[in-house]
């Protein structure tokens, strides 16, 4: 176990995406085997002293930066075993292992993990803690659809295996006796029908796995994470269609959507949008972009037959003239270094937002929420009226094949409660709409004080008797999703 | 009219490695696109038609020679918008330097029709030599303007482009027909376009062998090359600089003018 003490050097673990900038901690404790792990937990605890545990620091809500007490870091903590058989490839890793190292390990057996958050240094514990996802998780899901089995390390030092079958609710709670001679009982708040990050999974006979992933580190450590693989597709197209207007854009999404669900061929594995404002800051950097076009879809698509390809590119052709696209300048991507082109100018936008940010331009926040399918055109168009309203400068992005954009709000220093007083309308009409406030950045410390907004005061109070159970002297994480 | 670009399929050179005992280049899983500089050609190809198609009726043309294989890289070309494609391509032009590659390109180009100009990248990113695009313009005994950075204007018969220069650029003034070839400064090359891909994947490649073309065999391929690759290598690794902080500043010293001394520069 390496144990640093020195401010000047721990500092870096206080630190994330977040721009919390008043972490602070005693000392970082780095296990190198699981049995240090389990023992320096089970010791800290003995002593009430807090544990924040931390990944890479990709992290945008602060849920690894501590306040107090000790870190617990899982950067030795990072092997990946890829055990192949005839049937199937199980990829087990310990929690420190990166998105990159399960990359690079993946590609030599032909599979690949189908969860793509756009930080790849981000650690696959912590990633499984936020239940983080990206864009592939219009097609695969999000972190919870993709782990099979955890290693869960409670606070006396017992680590519980769990699968989707292995510890399950019986209605609305469970016996663990590892941790109590009580049941541990759900919260009983509905959660949004949508790609959520925000506070406990909670449903009747759930799975215990499900609580775990996305509980942000406050019930104890994931130290180890089997995970689904699938077959390498043969082949990755990859579109950008752009459109006259807006409403043009939803309308493509909603058909594409809508085909899924029939037998027809297209079945995109991510849409992706720009709006107007977004294609104005790419073109600063990019001149291809047609000038007249007020919003882009990203249509990524999988080929396993490639003899469908024909008839995959026609349907997208048809559906883009369909929703009067701009049809002779929808790019396309179809090899390896086309498509890394298409991805270095789709990350490109936050890298120039950021820059702008950086250089103190602005003052930025960025929502995340999601809201259901029948929403989208609703929620745009409520985010333009009001943006509109209030004269601040945005740009619209995201995810919009699960209706879960990333709206900037972009403000000067004047402009600043302005800007707040938005972000919060913004959230409280995704909720009232059916959706959530977070939907993969998670709640962490930035973000608590809006969780009400979701589960009401009831329903923080459930999510509190959670923590409780499994963490009676709020220790873990302390500060993570709730205040106690 | 036709405005050529010639281009090269090349090797992925990220991915680039060399095999240290037989010294040639590993190509197993290496991806193989087209020069990044022929891309820059071919995007001004692109643009000189829509320039100029409300005068002239013109029809951009892609060249490669190579093996089968290069077709992809034409069909990627038309996928960016070139009409149309040519693949010269025969086991007589394997080994082929850069003298009898210019050599066999121009006399396939005799047998396009005419043309105004003849795009290249100014060098390909695996040989570097640059020498291609200087070597059909001697073979066709026509002018040549290399490292254009801009195309100022072009009509049927004259064409005035910025070459770029150490310090600065030249103006240059040059009949037509002319080779031209193009640094990156020039555009940004587009991405296929779905239209594009479509077409391109349908598209008919016209193929040329060594019959085809008006050439003496003894010139072409290996035999037909004057120069002569001795070896192959892997640069050795370079060392890292030294880096002295400033209360290291005499150190510092000491070490340059010891450098200095033990390399006999002084």
């Amino acid at each position: 176990m390496i144990i640093k003490k020195d401010k000047e050097i721990i500092k870096s673990y206080f630190e994330d995406n977040s721009g919390i900038l008043n972490g602070d901690a005693d000392e970082v404790y780095i296990p190198e085997n699981m049995k240090e792990c389990t023992r320096i937990i089970t010791e800290l605890y003995k002593k009430n002293i807090p544990i924040t545990f931390s990944g890479s620091g990709t992290g945008m809500t602060g849920g690894r930066i501590p306040f107090k007490g000790a870190v617990l870091s899982s950067e030795r903590l990072n092997k990946i075993t890829l055990e192949q058989n005839k049937e199937k490839v199980l990829l087990k890793v310990e929690a420190g292992a990166t998105l990159e190292d399960i990359k690079s390990a993946c590609s030599k057996s032909g599979v690949f993990f189908p969860v793509n958050p756009t930080e790849e240094t981000a650690t696959i514990g912590a990633s499984t803690s936020n239940n983080s996802s990206g864009s592939w998780t219009y097609k695969y899901g999000s972190f919870r659809n993709n782990i099979l089995e955890i290693d869960f390390v409670t606070r006396n030092g017992v680590t519980l295996k769990i699968t989707k079958n292995s510890h399950r609710f019986s209605g609305d709670s469970i016996f663990l006796k590892e941790l109590s001679d009580k049941p541990l009982v759900r919260p009983m708040y509905t959660m949004p029908m949508v790609k959520n990050a925000a506070g406990y999974y909670s449903k009747k006979d759930m799975s215990l796995l499900d609580l775990i992933i996305g509980s942000e580190g406050t019930l104890g450590f994931i130290s180890s994470i089997t995970l689904k693989v699938l077959p390498m597709p043969k082949k990755v197209i990859e579109c950008i269609v752009f459109f006259a207007f807006e409403k043009d854009a939803i309308q493509f999404v909603n058909k594409t959507r809508a085909l899924r669900n029939t037998q027809n061929t297209l079945d995109p594995r991510a849409l992706e949008f720009f709006n107007v404002n977004a294609l104005k800051f790419l073109s600063e950097h990019h001149s291809s972009i047609p000038d007249n076009a007020k919003a882009g879809v990203v249509f990524e698509h999988e080929l396993n037959d490639l003899s469908k390809e024909d008839e995959i590119l026609e349907s997208l052709l048809k559906l883009a003239e369909d929703c009067h696209a701009f049809l002779d300048n929808i790019w396309m991507a179809d090899t390896p270094k086309r498509l890394e082109e298409l991805r270095l100018f789709r990350h490109s936008l936050p890298s120039i937002v950021n820059e702008k940010f950086k250089r103190k331009e602005f003052y930025k926040l960025s929502t995340d929420s999601a809201v259901p399918d029948e929403c989208l055109s609703d929620i745009l168009d409520y985010y333009n009226y009001e943006i509109k309203k209030s004269g601040l400068t945005s740009i619209i992005f995201g995810h919009i094949g699960n209706n879960h954009f990333h709206v900037n709000l972009l403000a000067k220093k004047n402009e600043q409660e302005k800007a707040k007083d938005l972000y919060k309308k913004f959230m409280e009409k995704a909720v009232s709409l059916g959706g959530t406030i977070s939907a993969e950045h998670g709640i962490g410390k930035l973000k608590k004080k809006y969780l009400p907004i979701l589960y009401g005061q009831k329903g923080l109070n459930e999510m509190k008797r959670v923590k409780l159970y499994f963490d009676p002297k709020n220790l873990f994480n302390s500060g993570n999703l709730l205040d106690l | 009219m036709k405005i050529i670009v010639c281009i090269k399929q090349v090797p992925n050179t990220t991915d680039v490695r060399i095999n240290p005992e037989t010294n040639t280049l590993i190509r197993e899983g290496v991806e193989s696109i087209i020069n990044p500089f022929d891309m820059y050609a071919i995007e001004e190809a692109i643009r000189l038609k829509e320039r100029l198609q409300e005068t002239v009726e013109i029809q951009t043309l892609v060249i490669t020679m190579g093996p089968p294989q290069a077709e992809s890289a034409l069909r990627e070309a038309l996928s960016m918008g070139i009409d149309e494609a040519v693949l010269v391509s025969d086991r007589a032009f394997a080994g082929s330097d850069t003298w009898a590659t210019s050599y066999t390109l121009t006399e396939a180009i005799k047998t396009l029709g005419d043309y105004l100009v003849i795009l290249f990248g100014k060098q390909a990113s695996d040989g570097d030599t640059a020498q291609v695009g200087p070597g059909v313009a001697a073979h066709l005994d026509i002018p040549q303007i290399t490292f254009v950075r801009k195309i100022e204007k072009m009509e049927k018969d004259c064409i005035v482009a910025e070459r770029l220069m150490e310090y600065g650029y030249d103006v240059i003034s040059s009949p037509l027909p002319a080779v031209i070839t193009v640094v990156k400064e020039i555009n940004e090359p587009r991405l296929p376009s779905l239209r594009g891909k479509m077409r391109a994947k349908k598209a008919e490649i016209k193929k040329i062998t060594s019959d085809d073309i008006n050439v003496e065999k003894k010139l072409l391929g290996l035999d037909g090359s004057p120069t002569i690759v001795k070896k192959i290598f892997s640069p050795p690794k370079k060392e890292p600089g030294r880096i002295f902080q400033e209360h290291e500043l005499e150190d510092g010293l000491d070490f340059i003018v010891k450098t200095i001394r033990e390399q006999n520069i002084i």
